[in-house]
């Protein structure tokens, strides 16, 4: 079977598009055991869901057949799910796995979008040749700034159809997408990628994430500077009172101004902004967004109140030197020029939050001011009860309906970049240019303060949490401790001595199966520093034995598990250049406490982690092999899903609305092009150490749900 | 049932030589403790030092209980077993040896080569004479006394039991003395036990979570205490195979463990320096006994008076007494629930200071100490000697006042895990040291300024007994070596004659010299003085290594180590550069030669000098002089824009001026007169 996936024969030809699918599902039935027991619940399933229309690629001919076989069955029932696959370009879906996975990340899919949208903002700025339109190859955009860019095309693109699907369920729409860009970008990047061999999802989710995140930390730097270029210009136009509270890093400072300005200004540009063209709303919206989003909503209490009353009143406060009430205001300001956009529709403002049914038909600029209300909605609520000191990371007293609000959020993000870029591509450049003059003191600093004040990077917010290494002597028992960023950990799936073990000890068996916690409980524990490896010990001054633990010491908003199972010598036999598959099952809980782990001074140490991503490998080896995604999202109840095909819009804003109280939470495969839904028992079977096959758990995403 | 021989030393990996710079007796421990015996018959107890050393002392000699050492050790030895009524003494090593002593006389008769890591328990059977031992090597192996004492260097083979199946670095063990049963406590967390006879596991006993670093068992075997770094001390019924109790005691590691006849009673100490008397039939029975300055290792119990000998990791050591509950004092320890029963020790056998911190000098030969108790000191590892003790001074002014702007390469390493300064020769660095005598105060034998290696010295000197190193040498064979070397006109072995030694110094002859293989196990130890006896000399001919044979006995120079640089005119000289030259010399060359090349070959401004080379043939002296000062007068060096010093060398330059990577660019110009 992994012959079949891995097999340069597909790669040659180009995807064929074929009116029928599940093709793969079937193939795999055949020869994976546990797809096997998979099929018949599906089959049994059908009337509710499972199985579409898609695309696929050629494969042998044998698929062929099987394929005549299914689409009679399931052509006249399926359901599609509404969401994107992505289409195999040959042995790529170690890629597509772990961008379906991203994707579903919390605030990921969002922050990229904002990333793009930064890079595309700055380059357009800096460049008069309008590279933000044409997002072809800009020559001049730093690689990974690239990636970031075909990142978000991409996510843009999927979200485009999954909105176009919704909107026309046709039957012969593909929902899916090439992410030929992206994988090109990719190997251009890493010359790793190149050619059609068969990768290890885990390098390919490292490499990408530690692009994004030097697109990030660079596009901090680029914003720090032309900050300071703008607050030396502001320095010398007025506000030369203010200049006496410069800190250190001239943040505060550069806040009063905007503060002030944002008062002087702040209605006058916002005003001519909003005669002017929707383009340059992107820019404020952007920033606001970006506030929004890095802030979970802490309380949601205040969720409908009207965010006009709320920055009215808070502008009215005395003007205070302190962070908190500065930046207060400074989102007053951006408020204020919203709603100078949008003043008109203010009034539905409320009605718009709980309904948001606005045709899909209606003009571009409608569905935007939506979106934007929404957003502002969202900062009402944060200005009214976070405290803008509070990293936001600190912020995860998150509750389960809370995470599908930001679900709902993102989505929503996602569909007013969509819109917004298509509107800038609308926009001339002189206007664009206008405008951002104009607000050039007001919005442009705004955003810089946000990429301060705020979490740039969305790698550092959403993946990287820090490990405390302690390394203690044995013989006179004192530590020393030594501080480190992890993205994921790596957990083994077996037990060093478990081949040899036990001759002696039939007393207690070791337990047969292997827990996820016991995986991590060997990461943690890390390795004993003995024989010729010893440590030196500065306390005994020599040479002793000494172990090495990891504890958690930060915890990321989500945690990500790379079971090990690629192994270069496992069993000794496999000296063969490929690493060879350790397919051991381990328990995967779908609720993780990682307490135990954690240091006593870990603010974190209490909250637990929701398993929502999955990347399965199946295969024998990292070379070969087929990599699906399993994820688990807050999707459609069946209510909402038997409307889909008639008001598709209806019921994904309905969704929305519902803040997750009534979200159901569904499992979704992912493999490639084919998105299929899955119940829990199916997922669970799939995952059980029970179901032993080659079609293992490799990659487990865990989001932060509170405490 | 395994044989075990004692391996002849030949064709090994790699070997390193390395001395001890010590007093010829050591009096005290230095550092701490790691095993106590006392053995009632002959009222001796003896102590296992971390400074390698085993001591014996009579403590009814209050003022000066020192009685002999027993040295052969060359790194920690963490536990003695005295056995065979107290003539037969054992002893284990983290030099993962394990070696056999004439307890009354003090001398080695043999050495165990067995355990391949720190050798860190012992236990004793006395009613069978077996003693097992056990470490980090994850190995038990059993031995039959009687068969050790009876060990010959010529009938050097011992049959051993080896009790297999630990997973994990063994830190303690137990046996009873019926010899019935065995245990051993490890990392693994779990006790294992074996029944010695038959070599057959018997259970494991699982409910520590950390380290086992004390175990004690029942006359009968049937009850086992053991002391783990959890914390606890826990009571176990061999027979049930469980846990009976656990004792939650102290804050910290239980690292000793001690009981009485009956296994009633017990002592405890450990990381928090505690020691608590329990009663094992009463709940809640813990007394406090004492409290020590420091982390206790080990605990000797002994009748009559019934008081308890106590080692920690530092070099004293007490003996508290037992039975004086009525005396307590009420002392500062209101935060605990218990008061200490003394507070006094009855009697302390003081220890000495160990080396705990060192700077090696940029000459690279002195070397500043500081030990445990803050006294600072001089020492000179070429003459392997200790100088001066400094006092109580600040270690940091004295490494700054004694700073000397001299670049050195690094011909040796220094390690203080015995407390006393051990140093590393080894053959990737020994032989980097060349610098001048008389820069280095050697005086030489006949006036002239001789080049000497550091490395070839000391090993010459430290081995200067072993007759081998007596042999003939040939001057025809120096001389040969000498021409070898066109930059060494003034070599030592030009002036040698067939004799011992290095013919500059010699080291003090109770210096403990040590082949062991690098970073690994110690091959032989003798005496610098010994190295003439018969078996030394035997051993001497198998253990030394070939590089050091090289230079004690075929007395083959070491190489000279080469610096390339690069030699142009300044630019403010107005000189065009014509090409850049590469040369190279050795790294010792002094400014002045370079100066005196430039100003004979590259300036040519006198004919005076027209010899063929510079530098390289030795002229007469008055010429060289005579040209030497011309050239220093008119021409000046520089590199990186300082003027150089003309008494500086090559690495000196390269290391405090040029400062960077890549070949040394050096510039001269003409002095402004």
């Amino acid at each position: 079977m992994s012959a079949a996936y891995s097999g340069l024969s597909k790669t040659s030809s180009p995807p064929k598009k074929r009116p029928k699918l599940s093709l793969k599902s079937k193939r795999k039935n055949s020869t994976m055991p546990a797809q096997q027991k998979l099929t018949p619940l599906f089959n049994k399933q059908q009337p509710n869901g499972a199985i579409s229309k898609e695309n696929i690629d050629s494969r042998s001919d044998d698929e062929s057949k099987i394929l005549n076989t299914d689409e009679n069955k399931e052509e006249s029932k399926e359901y599609v799910p509404p969401y994107t696959g992505l289409y195999n370009l040959g042995n790529t879906c170690y890629l597509n796995s772990v961008i379906q996975a991203l994707r579903y990340c919390p605030e990921f899919n969002e922050g990229i979008l904002e990333m793009g949208g930064d890079i595309d903002k700055y380059y357009s700025k800096q460049d008069e040749n309008d590279k933000s339109e044409t997002n072809g190859k800009d020559s001049q955009l730093p690689a990974h700034f690239h990636l970031v860019k075909k990142t978000k095309e991409l996510l843009e693109h999927m979200l485009k159809s999954e909105k176009g699907y919704v909107a026309k369920p046709t039957v012969d729409t593909d929902l899916a997408v090439k992410p030929q860009q992206l994988l090109e970008t990719l190997r251009d990047l890493n010359p790793m990628f190149q050619g059609y061999m068969q990768h290890d999802a885990q390098e390919l989710l490292r490499c990408l994430l530690s692009h994004v995140q030097d697109a990030s930390q660079e596009l901090r730097k680029i914003e720090k500077e032309s900050r300071k270029a703008k607050l030396q210009q502001q320095a010398n136009g007025h506000n030369g009172n203010r200049l006496e509270t410069v800190n250190e890093d001239g943040s505060l400072c550069e806040k009063l101004k905007i503060e002030q300005n944002g008062y002087t200004n702040g209605n006058g540009s916002a005003s001519s902004c909003s005669t002017s063209v929707n383009g340059e709303v992107k820019t404020h919206k952007k920033s606001k967004k970006k506030r929004n989003k890095s802030k979970s909503p802490k309380k949601e209490k205040d969720n409908s109140v009207n965010m006009d009353s709320i920055s009215y009143s808070s502008s009215l406060e005395s003007p205070t030197n302190t962070m908190k009430s500065t930046k207060k205001k400074k989102r007053l300001g951006l408020g204020r020029i919203r709603q100078a956009f949008f003043g008109k529709s203010k009034s539905k403002n409320k009605d718009g939050l709980q309904n948001g049914d606005i045709a899909n038909g209606e003009g571009s600029l409608s569905p935007n001011g939506r979106l934007v209300r929404e957003a502002e909605c969202q900062t009402a609520d944060d200005d009214d009860d976070d405290d803008d000191d509070v990293p936001a990371d600190k912020m995860e007293d998150v509750s389960i309906n809370d995470v599908g609000k930001i679900y709902s959020n993102k989505l929503r993000s996602r569909s007013s970049s969509t819109s917004l870029s298509e509107i800038d591509s609308v926009v001339s450049m002189d206007t664009v240019r206008t405008i951002e003059s104009d607000c050039m003191e007001l919005g442009g600093s705004e955003t810089e303060i946000d990429y301060k004040v705020q979490v740039v990077d969305i790698v550092d917010k959403l993946f990287q949490g820090s490990l405390v290494m302690r390394t203690r002597c044995l013989e006179c028992e004192c530590s020393t401790e030594r501080r480190e960023v992890f993205q994921d950990v790596s957990v083994p799936v077996q037990s060093d001595n478990g081949n040899n073990d036990e001759d002696d000890d039939g007393g207690s068996p070791r337990p047969p199966n292997l827990s996820l916690s016991w995986a991590i409980s060997e990461f943690a524990c890390k390795e004993r520093l003995t024989g010729n490896n010893k440590y030196y010990c500065e306390t005994c001054i020599r040479h002793t034995e000494a172990e090495r633990t990891l504890h958690f010491e930060k915890l990321p908003q989500v945690f990500t598990v790379h079971l090990k199972r690629f192994t270069a010598t496992v069993n000794g036999y496999y000296q063969t250049g490929t690493v060879s598959k350790v397919n051991n099952p381990i328990a995967t809980p779908t609720e993780l406490s990682l307490e135990q782990w954690c240091t006593v001074n870990c603010e974190d140490s209490q909250c637990k982690y929701q398993l929502f991503a999955v990347v399965m490998h199946s295969g024998v080896s990292s070379s070969s092999g087929h990599y699906i995604t399993y994820i688990k999202h807050s999707a459609k109840d069946v209510s909402t899903r038997a409307d889909h095909r008639s008001n598709g819009v209806n019921g994904d804003l309905k969704e929305v609305m519902t803040n997750g109280a009534t979200v159901q939470e569904i499992w979704y495969q992912f493999d490639d092009e084919k998105v299929i839904e899955m119940s829990d028992e199916e997922f669970e079977q799939q995952m059980s150490p029970a179901t032993t096959s080659t079609c293992t758990p490799y990659l487990l995403f865990y989001k932060k749900i509170g405490y | 049932m395994a044989v075990h021989h004692r391996q002849p030393s030949v064709a090994r990996k790699k070997v390193q030589v390395s001395f001890v710079i010590r007093d010829e007796i050591e009096r005290c421990h230095r550092s701490g403790i790691n095993g106590l015996q006392y053995d009632p018959i002959t009222q001796r107890l003896y102590t296992a030092g971390r400074d390698s050393i085993i001591r014996i002392w009579n403590p009814n000699i209050i003022k000066d209980p020192y009685v002999q050492s027993m040295e052969h050790h060359t790194d920690w030895v963490n536990d003695v077993i005295v056995c065979c009524g107290g003539r037969t003494l054992i002893s284990a090593s983290s030099d993962t040896t394990v070696k056999v002593w004439n307890a009354h006389k003090g001398f080695c008769m043999s050495t165990l080569r067995t355990h391949k890591d720190y050798v860190k328990a012992l236990a004793y059977a006395k009613d069978r004479e077996h003693v097992a031992s056990a470490g980090l090597d994850k190995q038990i192996f059993l031995w039959d006394v009687n068969t050790l004492t009876a060990l010959t260097a010529s009938n050097n083979t011992v049959t051993t039991s080896s009790l297999s199946g630990q997973k994990d670095s063994i830190y303690s063990l137990a046996m009873n003395s019926v010899g019935n049963v065995i245990v051993s406590g490890s990392t693994e967390k779990i006790l294992r036990v074996w029944d010695p006879r038959t070599c057959a596991k018997l259970m494991k006993l699982k409910g520590h979570t950390d380290n086992v670093k004390a175990l004690l068992l029942n006359r009968e075997g049937t009850q086992c205490l053991s002391g783990s770094s959890d914390g606890t001390i826990r009571l176990w019924s061999i027979g049930q195979q469980r846990c009976m109790s656990t004792y939650r005691i102290h804050d910290e590691g239980v690292w000793a463990l001690q009981a009485n006849d009956t296994f009633t009673t017990f002592w405890s100490g450990g990381r928090d320096r505690k020691i608590f008397q329990t009663d094992m039939r009463i709940a809640d029975s813990s007394v406090l006994v004492c409290e020590e300055s420091a982390p206790i290792l080990r605990m000797c119990l002994c009748d009559d008076p019934l008081s308890l000998w106590v080692a920690t990791t530092k070099s004293n050591i007490n003996k508290w007494y037992l039975k004086n509950r009525s005396s307590r004092s009420s002392g500062d320890y209101d935060n605990n629930r218990t008061e200490p029963m003394n507070t006094q020790p009855d009697l302390t056998i003081k220890g000495g200071a160990s080396i705990v911190q060192y700077h090696v000098l940029n000459d690279k030969r002195h070397i500043l100490t500081k030990d445990t108790d803050d006294v600072v000191a001089l020492w000179d590892v070429l003459k392997a000697c200790r100088i001066k003790e400094l006092g109580k001074v600040d270690l940091e002014l004295e490494i700054k006042n004694r700073f000397k702007r001299v670049y050195v390469p690094n011909w040796f390493s220094v390690d203080l895990k015995i407390g006393m300064l051990c140093i590393h020769l080894e053959e990737s660095d020994c032989f980097a040291a060349w610098v001048s005598a008389k820069d280095v105060g050697l005086e030489p034998n006949d006036g002239a300024d001789a080049k000497v290696n550091f490395g070839g010295l000391l090993l010459q000197a430290l081995l200067e007994h072993w007759p081998r190193t007596h042999a003939m040498t040939h001057l025809d064979d120096i001389t040969n070596h000498v021409n070898s070397d066109a930059m060494s006109p003034n070599d030592i072995n030009v002036n040698l004659e067939p004799r011992n030694g290095n013919g500059y110094f010699t080291v003090p002859i109770h210096t403990p010299v040590i082949f062991s293989e690098v970073g690994g196990r110690t091959l032989f130890r003798l005496l610098c003085r010994d190295a003439g006896g018969e078996t030394e000399e035997m051993l001497l001919n198998e253990t030394v290594p070939l590089w050091v044979v090289d230079i004690t006995v075929d007395r083959n120079t070491p190489k000279f180590n080469k610096i390339s640089f690069y030699l142009q005119p300044h630019s403010s000289s107005g000189i065009k550069s014509l090409k850049k030259d590469r040369l190279s010399a050795s790294d010792m060359l002094q400014v002045r030669k370079v100066l005196e090349h430039v100003y004979e070959k590259v300036m040519g401004a006198d004919n005076v000098s027209q010899t063929t080379a510079s530098s390289t043939e030795r002229g007469e002296p008055e010429k060289d002089e005579d040209t030497a000062s011309m050239a220093e007068d008119k021409v000046e060096l520089l590199c990186q824009d300082q003027v150089l010093d003309p008494n500086m060398d090559l690495r000196t330059v390269k290391h405090f001026i040029w400062k960077s990577g890549g070949d040394l660019s050096l510039h001269y110009k003409q002095k402004p007169t």
